[in-house]
């Protein structure tokens, strides 16, 4: 008698690779009828690393269709067994799987969607921003504040228009321009370059005077670092700040 | 050893928690709670710490009981249990509290990977042993019984040593846990494999091993076995509960007495209405028990 971890070993090959038919002996099926009722375990195991992969990467999967998404998942699947026994973490490489595929934003757009997902299961702040403390800071130390970002934030730049694709779900005539997002708490932002630039520093706790003078080198405009302030602390982007 | 004990639900009957239906309870609980016990989650699906859907899950639990249904454990892998994921579950057990936590009685695992999926077993003495192995070593680790769900099967393998009656009476008695009976996957399993009456394996099963009953639907299909194409039953949950299963729960609950009794729908889901005029049913017959 075949041991059960030869057993279960030769039924995930099968699974992996239909031609791999030792499992066939195993079952008290005729060969074609046995191959038959694998094919249901084998339909459900592939059918749900295709499903869950399809329901992360939706607008990808509208950008290059449905049969070569398929193809690619397939291909994944194999490639890049799933680690953990919850199916929700599965799909973590499939935007670098993807990135040599037309076109040629699909790997940054793929990262997109893979963040949106993700930002599902991350943990929301405990607290909210506390805006009366914020109100009662002198003016004299304002400068020397220190915010801190929601920590599910995850800011992603792109030499594409991927936000503007995500947006219209299909494909759009001028892509090659860069934009800017932040993911955090199931939303996409999309962000000017200033805004980025703002954020990314706020990330390496830089102090907001170190910020302003960042933002003025940057940028040609006047820069209003009150309206950037209020309206990340509004959309809960920025949950906290130190002196 | 004694694991501690959460009380059962004064209305024995719960439905599955999917996220279609969870803005509506939030928002409605105690005219839901006039018709449903408790809720089941697969707890894989709150594992996120903090995140919306765990904070979800916890303020419906203020309303009711929960009950964590597990699907990633693989308890019946030759291997030993992947020890990260059981310390999710632990996590998810001490804030939520549930009266009763289990899995299934299959694999999903080999080696370092995941198959996601409730695969089959055979039933031998080794994998007996293993699965036991498991099983203790999962109530050791949550410090809790665990229940352990009958699988629906499509294929049958050979030189087994016993039958599943008998495989689920050893496990149980070997481990202590308890039986999470799915008579839905009574049906598609003695309709797809042939191999048993659901009556008979009813009278098989220990009396005091059944600590919930599982009702859901199916979906029919056909394979070709060389010669001609059979029907063959899969376990979708995406149907109403069928006349002939209905039949095998009123046999359960006139053999092994009232216990909490969940609806099941995991897929293409319909208005909540529709599940709790199955909710209903099953009351009836629990309330003629």
């Amino acid at each position: 008698m075949t041991d059960l971890a030869k057993i279960q070993q030769n039924f995930a090959k099968h699974i992996y690779k239909k031609s791999d038919k030792k499992i066939l002996n195993e079952t008290i099926h005729s060969d074609i009828e046995a191959l038959e009722r694998l094919n249901i375990y084998r339909n459900n195991v592939l059918g749900n690393f295709e499903s869950i992969l399809s329901s992360i990467f939706i607008v990808t999967k509208k950008i290059i269709g449905d049969k070569k998404f398929d193809e690619l998942t397939q291909k994944f699947c194999q490639k890049f067994p799933s680690k953990s026994g919850d199916l929700n973490e599965f799909g973590t490489e499939f935007p670098q799987f993807i990135k040599s595929c037309e076109p040629k934003y699909l790997k940054d757009l793929a990262q997109l969607e893979l963040f949106y997902h993700q930002s599902y299961f991350a943990a929301k702040p405990k607290k909210e921003f506390d805006l009366d403390k914020f109100k009662k800071i002198k003016a004299e130390d304002f400068s020397k504040i220190i915010f801190t970002l929601n920590p599910s934030c995850i800011l992603l730049a792109s030499k594409f228009a991927i936000f503007s694709i995500w947006q219209k779900e299909q494909k759009i005539k001028n892509f090659a321009k860069p934009e800017f997002t932040a993911i955090h708490s199931n939303k996409i932002l999309s962000l000017s370059a200033e805004e980025f630039l703002f954020l990314s520093l706020i990330l390496q706790k830089k102090p907001l005077y170190k910020i302003y003078e960042s933002l003025c080198k940057k940028s040609k405009k006047e820069i209003d670092i009150g309206a950037l302030i209020n309206r990340f602390i509004a959309d809960g982007t920025i949950i906290k700040f130190a002196l | 050893m004694s694991f501690r004990k959460v009380p059962a639900p004064a209305n024995l009957v719960g439905v599955g928690l999917r996220s279609p239906y969870i803005s509506h309870i939030l928002t409605n609980p105690k005219k839901i709670s006039q018709k449903i016990g408790w809720f089941e989650v697969h707890s894989e699906n709150y594992y996120a710490e903090e995140s919306s859907l765990q904070n979800d899950l916890l303020a419906i639990r203020k309303n009711f009981p929960i009950s964590l249904h597990s699907v990633g454990n693989s308890l019946g892998s030759a291997q030993k249990l992947d020890l990260k994921h059981l310390k999710k579950l632990k996590n998810l057990v001490e804030k939520v509290e549930p009266f009763l936590i289990s899995d299934h009685i299959s694999w999903g695992r080999i080696d370092e990977n995941h198959l996601n999926d409730l695969l089959p077993l055979p039933y031998t003495k080794e994998a007996l042993k293993a699965i036991s192995r498991n099983v203790s070593q999962m109530q050791d680790f949550l410090k809790r019984e665990i229940l352990v769900e009958n699988p629906s099967a499509y294929l049958a393998f050979k030189n087994q040593e016993m039958d599943e009656a008998e495989f689920i009476n050893a496990l149980t008695k070997e481990t202590g846990c308890g039986l999470l009976l799915d008579v839905n996957n009574i049906f598609v399993s003695s309709q797809n494999c042939a191999q048993f009456d659901p009556t008979a394996y009813l009278k098989k099963l220990n009396k005091k091993i059944v600590k919930e009953i599982h009702l859901a639907g199916h979906s029919k299909s056909q394979i070709f076995d060389g010669k001609n194409y059979q029907e063959i039953l899969i376990d979708t949950h995406n149907n109403l509960v069928c006349d002939e299963v209905w039949e095998i729960y009123k046999m359960a609950v006139k053999r092994f007495g009232s216990v909490p009794s969940l609806i099941e729908w995991d897929q293409d889901f319909p208005e909540f209405d529709v599940l709790l005029s199955e909710a209903k049913k099953a009351k009836e017959i629990l309330k003629n028990d």
